[in-house]
């Protein structure tokens, strides 16, 4: 790891490094309350009405205000422009990498996101005894619960993982509908 | 719905800003912060304050309070699994602060200087670790820098934070200082974690004598 002469860049990407850390040890203590990987993807992400608390989901609820409070974008007219406003402005913002855009359904409610470098996986490998485990599954709830929060029902899933041996980490967003005025069945 | 007055301490806390006009959905506009301000059933939320705080600051933020909530909700009522939260928080702080310390190998150069040795230049070297935690190590986590730090030269540090960044956004009422120990906990490991890939072995306790103005 190479000295940073820029003060500001170093305390920048340690902040980061707190981020990727913190959410080190929540995967590996939920592994051990867990028994099974799947019910830690699930607490990672939180399944509609499942008993786990919701991790992923509760973050991106609260994540939405900070992203239009500190970004000047109005309100997207479509999908193609939600995707890039998550790809373009969203990912940059939070985690500093942008991810690309690709493989758009004909009917446009569906396209992948596709991340060269997942920086919630630096420094960590899988044990084979967690082979199944969707170690940045976090990241699907948070766009679940951002997008639920601007009327958009979404579902995000990871199709690619460079943890699991895949060239590039990806992640298939799909519409499902818009939300009406109601408030969503308060997943908590 | 929280219970009897404490709905408006909660929605007061600190210089909210309002969300700017025309740029939310109609549904949170009209509703406010509240809606979104759900109590968990641990019977505490915390406020969220925006635009002071980088945004990478807001993730961790983020997930800090998700790891405090998420720890409570699964466990039971009562001291002895209160004590075993607290624990659970400040284990994960303290394997962070490892692995902050054991990432920023450029420190490490420097506190390789003041390695213990065995004689008496023990105390000083250990005070150069502590500034170092209060210095340079609080201001990568948390923007800033530990206000004041004291010692009675004996192996006691007392580190004060007048404006610690994990509480900032909490309500000011009496009913919360007990809450604000599971907001603690992590920040006690981590420091800990931080001394012992230092070569110090500590103990971390924390308290709030009253909530950051």
């Amino acid at each position: 790891m190479s000295r940073q002469a820029n003060r500001g860049t170093e305390s920048k990407k340690m902040s980061s490094e707190l981020f990727t850390l913190t959410y080190g040890a929540l995967v590996t203590q939920l592994c051990k309350d867990y028994e099974n990987d799947e019910d830690v993807n699930k607490q990672l992400d939180k399944i509609l009405f499942s008993h786990f608390f919701p991790r992923g989901y509760n973050i991106g609820v609260r994540l939405i205000e900070d992203f239009l409070a500190r970004s000047n974008v109005g309100r997207c007219h479509d999908f193609r422009e939600t995707a890039d406003v998550i790809a373009k402005v969203a990912f940059k913002m939070y985690l500093g990498i942008t991810p690309s855009i690709t493989n758009w359904s004909p009917a446009g409610d569906e396209f992948s996101l596709i991340l060269e470098n997942n920086p919630l996986v630096d420094f960590v490998e899988l044990p084979d005894n967690h082979s199944s485990l969707i170690y940045s599954n976090l990241l699907c709830g948070v766009l679940r619960g951002a997008l639920e929060m601007v009327q958009m029902a979404v579902e995000a899933k990871f199709v690619q993982d460079t943890l699991k041996g895949d060239g590039v980490t990806e992640i298939r967003m799909r519409f499902i509908r818009r939300i009406e005025d109601n408030l969503p069945a308060g997943e908590e | 719905q929280p219970e009897g007055g404490e709905a408006a301490s909660l929605c007061d806390s600190g210089p909210m800003k309002s969300p700017p006009d025309g740029r939310f959905p109609p549904r949170l506009a009209a509703g406010g912060w509240a809606p979104l301000l759900a109590q968990s059933r641990g019977g505490f939320e915390s406020l969220w304050v925006l635009q002071d705080e980088m945004a990478d600051e807001a993730l961790f933020l983020l997930l800090h309070n998700e790891m405090v909530s998420g720890v409570y909700k699964s466990a039971e009522q009562g001291e002895v699994e209160n004590g075993r939260c607290i624990t659970k928080l400040e284990n994960m702080g303290f394997r962070v602060g490892q692995g902050l310390i054991e990432r920023k190998r450029t420190v490490l150069l420097l506190v390789d200087l003041f390695r213990f040795t065995k004689d008496t230049a023990r105390f000083k070297d250990e005070l150069d670790i502590m500034k170092f935690i209060c210095k340079d190590f609080w201001t990568t986590v948390f923007k800033k820098q530990i206000d004041n730090l004291r010692t009675n030269h004996q192996g006691i540090y007392v580190l004060q934070d007048n404006k610690f960044r994990l509480l900032t956004q909490m309500s000011a009422g009496k009913q919360y200082l007990e809450h604000a120990s599971k907001y603690l906990a992590f920040t006690c490991g981590l420091i800990r974690g931080g001394l012992s890939n230092l070569g110090i072995k500590s103990i971390v306790t924390a308290e709030v004598s009253s909530m950051p103005a």
